[in-house]
């Protein structure tokens, strides 16, 4: 079976042949690997990848696979590429900025319309008790600022655009 | 075992919570647990034998509310208040509160409390003491103009710092002089929010410094003992994350010397219970007074593990007014321990906070030397609220390397899933040569994070392969993705056993 992944705007084609009841072979960059697999629940699988164990937890939603392992997480995309290149065409132009944690807006530091500089701070976040400046990514035009001052926010909330 | 107290009274929460509430029950002591809306689950709740709520989530309104704890105190009968590390373990006027109503503060007076409150003003009486300190203002800074003109004088870099501070809240340093107008909006924004006191002040920053601490104890009838420091150099955004004893970097002579100057300084405010002083040690090995933390601190396991003293037990019998059963000679600290501090942090996205439910977790077994402080358990919900510490992790070992290798192990076995940790972090300091030569100061960290990570590579090629073994068991519909009854297993056997009850 052949697939192919999206991690980190990167592809991946995995092609994988059951051999044994338990095994499997994975060829992924022109290396091979042979992988044992031992489900210990719906979503915890114990690996044994050419001798080496590995304890892995993976959850799987309609879109992607979130994979803990040695105490790191990945989020491994299964978006086919035609996708991926939709979205990446979309961000050119306009930037939709959100937060990446929960937390709490101290301040708002520009308006909408300000223009601004890559890297300029436009709010700051506090969560866990850390001020986080939030930069721009891009030169350009403020378009929308959703929170304000003092509002929570969730992961994922937008937080500004910027044209 | 003396009597001291019959109720205790924890103010505070998560990881160090649980840890005094472990020590009042040995001790044949009530705990008494208070909590804010966003931990009616918290663990230090559910391991307490009496708990009060106190209100909103946010920390003004419960966990630093004085008269709110201070109520609950009188309601349940608590004799005496502990208030861990964080929150008011540093406020003056809950031990004022506490004076007042007759309620014992397991801490320092409240005058020494004050003193060392204030960084300038401990500076002060530090100089009159004749213990050194490192160039800089004593007074707040005013204004962007002073500010301006007392950075020249110093000399670049220069660090700003929040007057009522501490655990690195607050804390900017300033290369050059163009970058200094933002740092200080930006630490005085912190130090009002973190504090409630934008005070900030100035000071010259030591190069390739080394970040130790003494602790002390000092009881009622006159005795003040130090044991040993703890080397907390490892450090990011000035936050420390792992500390160890004994320090690799000092020699036994300048040990003794630090441990001294210690007590001379906890004499000169007439400190009493626990506390820690921490100096600046440049290269050279001269050490510069920086500030007292008049509490319990969080690497205080480290100490414990060397020297088997129970620090919290200490603190309580001596704010029950015995006197400490060992002298200086009496402490003879053996073997190395390590602790890490393990955060709802993602260390591979600039450490952002990571709060959130553990849908997964295994703690590493205990084993010979292997401590694991945590607040946590599986199904909880890290909240949003607090300080990210899950859990401080600590071994020891007879020997540095053995202690270290002990930490790596049980990191290894260490899973917590659903949010993100510093877990794998830690590895990485771990297995850095400069780490494991013990040749490191608070530059490490910076450093380190420049260089590229290894680790990072191979999981990710692990997590790609179990993502399409996952991918393939799911398109034959096999074991991976069978829809699992969610009835639980103790369900299940509660109910078959009721069955046979009925028969």
């Amino acid at each position: 079976m052949n697939v192919s992944f999206w991690l980190d705007d990167r592809e991946f084609r995995l092609n994988l042949t059951q051999t044994t009841k338990n095994d499997t072979q994975v060829s992924m960059d022109g290396k091979q690997y042979r992988v044992s697999v031992e489900f210990l629940s719906e979503d915890e699988i114990l690996l044994n990848i050419d001798g080496k164990i590995y304890n892995v937890i993976v959850s799987t939603n309609t879109t992607s696979y979130t994979v803990y392992i040695n105490g790191r997480c990945f989020r491994i995309e299964k978006k086919s590429a035609l996708q991926i290149l939709g979205q990446k065409t979309g961000k050119q132009r306009k930037t939709s900025v959100n937060t990446s944690m929960p937390g709490r807006i101290v301040k708002v530091l520009v308006n909408e319309g300000d223009s601004v500089e890559e890297g300029q701070a436009v709010l700051i976040l506090e969560a866990m008790k850390m001020q986080n400046e939030i930069k721009s990514p891009q030169s350009g035009r403020i378009g929308k600022i959703c929170p304000e001052a003092g509002e929570s926010v969730e992961t994922g909330a937008l937080l500004f655009t910027v044209d | 075992m003396e009597k001291t107290f019959e109720k205790i009274l924890v103010a505070n929460r998560g990881e160090i919570a649980v840890r005094i509430i472990r020590t009042c029950r040995e001790m044949g002591i009530v705990p008494v647990a208070i909590y804010s809306d966003a931990d009616k689950k918290a663990l230090h709740v559910r391991v307490a034998d009496e708990a009060y709520p106190i209100g909103e989530a946010k920390p003004s309104a419960s966990y630093l509310n004085v008269e709110k704890i201070i109520a609950v105190a009188k309601d349940c009968g608590a004799q005496a208040i502990h208030p861990g590390y964080g929150f008011l373990a540093e406020n003056p006027r809950l031990v004022k509160r506490c004076e007042e109503e007759g309620i014992v503060f397991i801490g320092p007076p409240s005058r020494a409390m004050g003193i060392m409150g204030s960084k300038t003003a401990s500076r002060t009486q530090m100089v009159e003491a004749g213990v050194p300190i490192i160039p800089g203002t004593l007074a707040p800074i005013e204004d962007e103009k002073i500010l301006e003109r007392e950075a020249e004088k110093i000399g670049f870099p220069v660090i700003l710092k929040a007057s009522a501070g501490g655990g690195g809240k607050g804390l900017r340093l300033v290369e050059n002089r163009k970058a200094l107008a933002s740092a200080f909006r930006l630490a005085r924004s912190e130090a009002e929010s973190s504090f409630d006191d934008p005070s900030v002040y100035i000071e010259k920053y030591i190069q390739e410094p080394h970040h130790i601490e003494i602790q002390i104890l000092a009881d009622n009838s006159g005795n003040t003992v130090y044991l040993g420091e703890r080397e907390c150099s490892i450090q990011r955004r000035y936050q420390k994350v792992l500390e160890e004893t004994p320090s690799p970097f000092l020699d036994e002579n300048t040990r003794h010397e630090m441990g001294r100057a210690a007590v001379k300084v906890a004499a000169a405010v007439n400190y009493r219970n626990a506390g820690t002083v921490e100096f600046i040690v440049d290269n050279n090995k001269n050490f510069y007074f920086l500030e007292m933390n008049t509490r319990l601190q969080v690497e205080h396991p480290v100490t414990e593990m060397v020297t088997g003293i129970d620090l919290v037990k200490c603190q309580i019998e001596i704010a029950s007014g015995l006197p400490l059963a060992f002298s200086q000679e009496d402490i003879k600290p053996n073997g190395h321990s390590l602790q890490c501090r393990i955060y709802a942090e993602d260390p591979d996205n600039d450490f952002m906070p990571s709060p959130g439910k553990i849908v997964h977790l295994r703690v590493p077994s205990g084993g010979l030397g292997v401590r694991d402080d945590n607040g946590i358990y599986e199904g909880y919900v890290v909240p949003m609220e607090y300080d990210p510490l899950l859990s401080k992790l600590v071994t020891w070992g007879q020997t540095r390397i053995e202690a270290i290798q002990r930490m790596l192990r049980a990191l290894s076995e260490y899973q917590i899933y659903g949010i993100r940790t510093t877990v794998p972090f830690f590895k990485r300091i771990l297995r850095h040569p400069r780490f494991f030569a013990g040749d490191y100061n608070t530059h490490f960290i910076p450093n380190m994070e420049k260089e590229k990570d290894g680790g990072e590579t191979r999981d990710e090629l692990v997590a790609l392969i179990a993502a399409g073994i996952k991918s393939y068991y799911e398109s034959k519909g096999g074991i991976g993705s069978r829809q699992k009854s969610r009835t639980s297993q103790w369900k299940t056997q509660g109910r078959w056993q009721s069955m046979n009850k009925r028969r």
